[in-house]
């Protein structure tokens, strides 16, 4: 790889958490006053090193950049149909009128629509198809179909049987499963590919965070202990009892 | 249900999907080592990107002592050993590679998104939970 390319995915995967983090500073900190002004770096590096590579025969940043927008355009209609249904519903948490629920109820079904034709006929759709569209969509059903069904086994578990929720989520799971079967017959190594990393994924992050986990412990534990202060004496001990008393007892505050 | 048959049920779920899938996407018995490895390699990059994530978002508590300086440093080394976990059984990382990686990585987290927000949908659309504090009540 070129430099452009490892300083183009450093800064996606090292920077962007890392200015998002400086973001995220309670107080006004050193690190919090530089943090837009490091954001306005990162960003400008991710955007010159993304230019300097271009366009390529490999997958590179322009092409994950297009698949990326093929993806985000479905899932906003969905989030914010989503959004609308949740929040225009019979229960009164948002400023959105409540009949405005069907109209979100539309949009999800839009974006429903939209995903079905992305991955069967993607020609049809007013945009031109990505280059990279087959691996982003044969993951995104994957993600449905299984996060479909581990959610229809949490709703029914729960304990509350939330009947509806369970039926809508094993319907998407199911719904995704004939699409991919559909999908495979022309296109199944991008199936396999998009599998085979959510099983690598799933594993990797539970032994990376487990790993994470026991790091800290061990620093936790070797580092210094605060200082602490010396236990309450027989004088204060007393006082407090009086205090405490007086307060909540009843007593006489001397 | 308890915890662990929760957990259980879970875990069931996930198998049956995950080999309806592999045999919609034709896997073939006879590549399994083919399979794993891949698997594996996906799986170190899987933490390598993790470490180096929590390494790097790190920077928000490095004012706080010594403690968050040292783990912020081994996750660091830690990342760097995944890469070169990564190089040890792939070769060198292709620029295809992790294009096609972010990519599934990004088409995974939009279909968890759409699965929870559609169950929130369903669930605050229920006539029954017309008063908030009745719901929270039941």
């Amino acid at each position: 790889m070129d430099w452009a390319t490892i300083a183009f995915w450093s800064l996606l995967y090292a920077g962007i958490p890392a200015v998002l983090a400086m973001h995220l500073q309670r107080k006004v900190t050193k690190i919090y006053k530089i943090a837009t002004p490091m954001t306005i770096l990162v960003l400008a590096g991710i955007a010159g090193t993304a230019n300097m590579i271009g366009e390529s025969t490999h997958m590179g940043p322009v092409e994950t950049a297009e698949a990326l927008i093929h993806l985000v355009i479905p899932t906003s209609i969905y989030l914010i149909g989503s959004c609308l249904a949740i929040f225009g519903g019979p229960s009164p948490v948002g400023p959105i009128p409540k009949n405005w629920r069907i109209g979100g109820s539309i949009l999800m079904f839009i974006s429903i629509g939209w995903i079905i034709v992305q991955s069967l006929q993607p020609e049809s759709l007013p945009i031109q198809t990505a280059k990279m569209n087959d691996i982003a969509i044969s993951s995104l059903l994957i993600g449905i179909s299984i996060v479909g069904a581990i959610g229809t086994t949490v709703v029914l578990t729960v304990g509350e049987k939330r009947w509806n929720a369970a039926i809508i989520t094993i319907a998407l799971s199911i719904g995704s499963i004939v699409i991919l079967a559909q999908l495979a017959v022309e296109k199944s190594e991008y199936i396999q590919d998009s599998l085979q990393t959510i099983i690598g994924t799933i594993f990797g992050v539970i032994f990376a965070l487990w790993i994470t986990f026991h790091v800290i412990v061990l620093i936790e534990k070797n580092a210094a202990l605060p200082k602490t202060t010396e236990p309450i004496n027989d004088e204060e001990e007393s006082l407090v009892k009086r205090h405490l008393e007086a307060n909540i007892g009843g007593g006489k505050n001397e | 249900m308890s915890k662990k048959n929760s957990f259980l049920g879970i875990f069931v779920t996930l198998s049956i999907v995950l080999i309806v899938i592999g045999w919609i996407a034709n896997w073939n018995i006879g590549d399994i080592q083919e399979i794993g490895k891949d698997i594996i390699i996906k799986s170190v990059m899987a933490m390598t990107a993790t470490w180096l994530i929590l390494a790097t978002s790190s920077t928000s508590i490095l004012h706080r002592g010594k403690a968050p300086t040292t783990q912020t440093i081994t996750l660091l080394f830690l990342s760097v050993g995944g890469l070169g976990l990564i190089e040890i059984l792939n070769g060198e990382i292709s620029r295809g590679m992790l294009a096609t990686i972010t990519i599934q990585w990004v088409g995974f987290t939009f279909g968890t998104i759409l699965v929870i927000f559609t169950v929130l949908a369903i669930v605050t659309g229920s006539k029954e939970e017309e008063d908030p504090l009745l719901a929270m009540d039941k």
